[in-house]
Parts: C-alpha cells; sequence; structure tokens
C-alpha cells in the first residue's frame, strides 16, 4: 500500500490538504500518516532550560495534538483512505519532516498551502531543504478540487521517464484521464523555431505510457503566457511535473507558481 | 430581498432586466423597475411618454422571464397607475393575491440622484442596471451614471455589461463580518451563471488575519454545503488593484464592501468608477 506523509497544522491550507489527500487516498488506495510539527520558535521564545524548557514544550506539543486531532476527527467520516493517529514532534518543521520522510519509507509527501496571486511563495518552497532533499514525490495543495483529470506536465531539459514511473506507481491503476503537455513559451525574438523539438519527447511519453497500460487523452504543446497556460490547466486535478536544481527558475516552475490546481512534484536529483 | 432595478430607453437595461429577472426566478425579491424622466415645468397629471410605455414593456420583459403558473408576481393585467407624487408616478397590483411586489415607478429629476434615492426609498438590497459596451460603460443620458451609482449607492449594485456569459466570479474577502444576503446573493449568481466561484482573502505583509482565515474557511463550508466548490486565493493588499484588473477581464469581480473593509480604502469611489469602467463583465459591488 501506498504510505503517504501528511504535515498538519491548525489552519484552513491543512484542512483542504487533508481533505484533498482523503480524497487521493480512496482513488488509489493509500495509507495517510498526519505529522504536526510543532515550532517552539512560533509561539514566543522558549523560557529556560533543562526541566522549566522541557515542561513548556510538552504542554505546546498536547495543545499542538488537540487542534490536530479536532481536524482529523472533521475530516475521518470523509476519508475514504486509511488514516492512521498523527505523529506529533516539536523542533524544525522541515528537518524534522525530512528526517520523517526518511525513515519512514514514504511514497508521497502532502502539504497545503492557500494559493497566492503571486509565484513568489512557491519559488521559496521550491528553493527550501525540504523540496531540494525530499526522497519521495510532493504534492502540493493549494485549492480542493476533484481529481477526475490529471496532466502530466513536460518541460525542455527535463526527462519524461521519472515523471512517466512515478505517475503509474501512484495513480496507474486509477480510472482517470490523463493529459500530456509540453511547456514551451514563444521565445519573444525568434519564436519556437530556436528551442527543442517538444513532439519526440512527447512521443517519447506517450509511447511509455501506453507500455503501462495508460490511457492518454490530449497530448499538447502549450506555448502561451505562464499565466494563460496557468489557466488551462485550472481544470485538472492534478498537475504532475518534475523539478529539479536547474529547472527551479525555468518555465515549468514559472508556469506551476501561477496555477492554482495542485500539483506533484517529482524532484529529479 | 428587495430589489431595484433602473433603466433607462436604452437595449442594454433590456438585458438588465432579463438578467434580474433570472435572479428573481430563484430569489423572489420585491421588485422596482425605476426609470428617471427628465425635469420638466408640469410635474402633475399623466406619465411622460414614451418613459411610462418603455417602463410598461420592461415589466413585460420581467415577466416573461418565468414559467406560467410559478410567477410570485401579479399577472400584467392587474397593475393600475397612481401618481404618488408632484414627479412620482407608479404601477402596482391594485389588489395584491400574490407572494411578492412587482411595481415600476417612474421619476423626475437627475438620474443618479433619483435611482440612489429609491434604493434609500425602497430599502433595497440590490441594484441592478445595465450601462454600454466599451471603457466608459456609460448611460445615454448621464454618461458617468453607472459607475456613479455603483460608488455611491447605499446597497449593493450588479452593473450588467458586456459577455452574457460569466465563467468565473470573484469575491474579495478581507473581513470577519460577512452578511448571510451578500453570501446567498453570490450563491445565487454563481448558481444562475454556472460560475467559477474563487474566494480571495486579502493579505497585509503576506500575513493572512487568523480571523479571515476563519471566515474564508466559514464561506468555503458554506459553499460546499450547496455544492459549490470555492477556489481560494490569497492577494497582498498592495498588489490588489492589479490583481481585480486582471480578473475584470474575466468574469464577474464582486468586492465586499463593508464599512471595516479596507476595500473601501482601497478602493475609493474613484477606483469602483475605473473598475465598472473597465470591466469586460458584469460588476458585483456587495455591500
Amino acid at each position: 500500500m501506498t504510505r503517504v506523509l501528511v504535515s498538519l497544522d491548525a489552519d484552513l491550507a491543512s484542512s483542504i490538504a487533508l481533505r484533498y489527500a482523503c480524497q487521493l487516498a480512496g482513488l488509489a488506495g493509500m495509507e495517510l500518516q498526519p505529522i504536526h510539527v510543532e515550532e517552539a520558535g512560533s509561539k514566543g521564545s522558549p523560557p529556560g532550560s533543562g526541566w522549566v524548557r522541557k515542561t513548556w514544550e510538552a504542554a505546546l506539543l498536547e495543545a499542538g495534538r488537540d487542534e490536530i486531532v479536532r481536524l482529523i476527527d472533521a475530516e475521518r467520516d470523509c476519508c475514504h483512505g486509511r488514516l492512521l493517529p498523527p505523529k506529533l514532534c516539536m523542533g524544525h518543521r522541515e528537518e524534522e519532516i525530512l528526517r520523517e520522510l526518511e525513515s519512514g519509507d514514504y511514497d508521497l509527501f502532502v502539504e497545503g498551502t492557500l494559493y497566492r496571486f503571486t509565484a513568489a511563495d512557491f519559488s521559496a518552497k521550491l528553493r527550501s531543504r525540504l523540496y531540494r532533499y525530499s526522497p519521495c514525490p510532493i504534492v502540493l495543495v493549494r485549492n480542493l478540487v476533484e481529481i477526475e483529470k490529471v496532466a502530466l506536465l513536460l518541460g525542455d531539459g527535463i526527462s519524461h521517464r521519472p515523471l512517466v514511473e512515478q505517475y503509474c506507481r501512484l495513480l496507474g491503476e486509477v480510472p482517470l484521464s490523463l493529459d500530456l503537455f509540453y511547456y514551451q513559451p514563444r521565445h519573444p525574438l525568434f519564436g519556437r523555431d530556436a528551442l527543442h523539438d517538444p513532439q519526440p519527447v512527447l512521443e517519447n511519453a506517450a509511447r511509455d505510457l501506453a507500455k503501462e497500460g495508460v490511457k492518454l487523452g490530449r497530448r499538447e504543446v502549450l506555448s502561451d503566457s505562464p499565466e494563460r497556460a496557468a489557466e488551462t490547466l485550472r481544470s485538472y486535478g492534478l498537475v504532475l511535473a518534475g523539478i529539479s536544481r536547474q529547472h527551479r527558475k525555468g518555465a515549468v516552475a514559472k508556469l506551476l507558481g501561477l496555477s492554482p490546481a495542485p500539483c506533484l512534484l517529482v524532484i529529479l536529483h | 430581498m428587495r430589489i431595484v432595478v433602473a433603466v433607462d430607453e436604452e437595449p442594454y437595461s433590456d438585458r438588465a432586466v432579463e438578467e434580474a429577472s433570472r435572479l428573481a426566478c430563484n430569489t423572489w425579491p420585491d421588485v422596482r423597475l425605476l426609470a428617471v424622466a427628465p425635469k420638466s415645468g408640469t410635474g402633475e397629471g399623466e406619465a411622460p411618454q414614451p418613459w411610462w410605455s418603455r417602463l410598461q414593456e420592461q415589466r413585460r420583459r420581467f415577466l416573461a422571464g418565468f414559467e406560467p403558473g410559478s410567477c410570485p408576481y401579479p399577472a400584467e393585467e392587474d397593475y393600475r397607475l397612481e401618481q404618488g407624487g408632484k414627479s412620482l408616478w407608479e404601477e402596482a397590483a391594485a389588489r395584491r393575491s400574490t407572494p411578492k411586489d412587482l411595481r415600476i415607478r417612474l421619476r423626475r429629476g437627475a438620474p443618479a440622484r433619483e435611482i440612489l434615492a429609491e434604493c434609500d426609498d425602497m430599502g433595497a438590497d440590490l441594484l441592478v442596471l445595465g450601462c454600454g459596451p466599451g471603457q466608459d460603460c456609460s448611460w445615454s443620458a448621464d454618461p458617468a451614471l453607472p459607475p456613479k451609482v455603483a460608488a455611491e449607492a447605499p446597497c449593493s449594485v450588479l452593473v450588467v455589461k458586456g459577455e452574457p456569459r460569466i465563467e468565473q466570479m470573484v469575491c474579495c474577502l478581507d473581513q470577519q463580518r460577512v452578511s448571510q444576503a451578500s453570501l446567498e446573493l453570490i450563491n445565487q449568481l454563481v448558481t444562475l451563471y454556472q460560475a467559477r466561484l474563487e474566494l480571495v482573502g486579502i493579505t497585509e505583509k503576506n500575513t493572512l488575519k487568523a480571523e479571515v482565515e476563519r471566515r474564508m474557511a466559514g464561506v468555503m463550508e458554506y459553499y460546499a454545503a450547496r455544492e459549490i466548490r470555492p477556489w481560494l486565493e490569497l492577494v497582498e493588499r498592495d498588489t490588489l488593484p492589479a490583481f481585480i484588473d486582471r480578473q475584470a477581464q474575466r468574469g464577474l469581480v464582486a468586492l465586499w464592501m463593508g464599512k471595516e473593509s479596507i476595500l473601501q480604502k482601497i478602493f475609493s469611489r474613484a477606483k469602483v468608477r475605473q473598475l465598472v469602467g473597465v470591466s469586460k463583465s458584469p460588476v458585483l459591488i456587495l455591500r
């Protein structure tokens, strides 16, 4: 069974992420492990050291536990996947989640964030340690949408193989409609002629998906501005894309930053 | 719910009446169809033509939106003319046997002032009016009227313009208090236009106030219970005008402009006028 770590805080973004994860788990038979990291600094400076500090941290963790349990209980009845009791810990959020992802052998990490008009928030996420070193793909939930259609997004310099592999591993058995896109915005001076030819990449990806028995819908090159292309992706319940260190500032990353749809990021090391 | 529909003699007013009729099919409000004739020396006597016959025609248009047998308003033949004052004519049902009230009213005077007075007089929840296409969104008798009344009306205002097809409604939320009437109006419009609803939380220094976040969650649940799944978006206060400008090109923009709203500060009357002008689709100002 696919193991999914879901990061939760007591906020709207987490509530959306949990609902979305439940939907995903119901579709693909996943086991959800919620995790909440209480960051000491977020509730003021820790007092003293030793016993005093430990007592203070225990009280914070207990308060956090109550909020997270309430959040989970509110969703439990509608959650179709297997929802495990939450793990709670104190520390630096990213470090603790990375540690859990490495030690827990998870297949997927899910977290929520509210979509913003500017893409700065998304860029910061891509620069974070968690997104650079995550051992498994990450689903970033920015809106609660029905997962009926999935888009697989390719771009210049991004290999299609890890994306196809992850799609088949996580969702290959689910009867979803999958569309394949290659994002190559028109060059302001040279149009598209001076860039890589996307057609062979699209054909190879389609062929590899077909080999795995995945039925493909649309197959298309998107060449609009990131804003317009993001609108095209809005109708998808999940956008699967690859992100690597070199492509954190690339066209695909820019497009994903502006797309309000949930995205599944395969970290290409 | 009480709605004033302000009309003049131009075709865009026909569309405003049709949209008001579609809205009324779902909400059954009390409705006043209002026209304003220019001032003249004599105020008494028969209602001035061609205004009066134009209003009667608009009433027929409004009632035509209802299925026979399901109309909550009096039938066409039940209305009687009354002169309510020196510069006011009204036709209402002489004896009301229907659940809801529909009347046509003609005032004399400056159109913008009379429309605002009518909203006050009725205690209207919503003013609906149309305007011409293009950037100026004008009325033939008073070009600046639609933006002016949208900015100054004491109630919510729906300016019907542009494409009748509305793909999305963008509702900006920056305060804890949002009236039930506003939520219901949005609900009705989303259903009416089969539009996508986008709820926008306004942040300051990249932070969303806890009470606004709670309110967003509440509004999301409210619509989820009505099988409407809104999209959520956060917009920094400084970038809000740019955001609204972009959205105005795509679909109906609804702004919640309560007394405590920072939208009231960011969107001065001049900005509301500008928004009504530049928007390619209807604009809804919720108050």
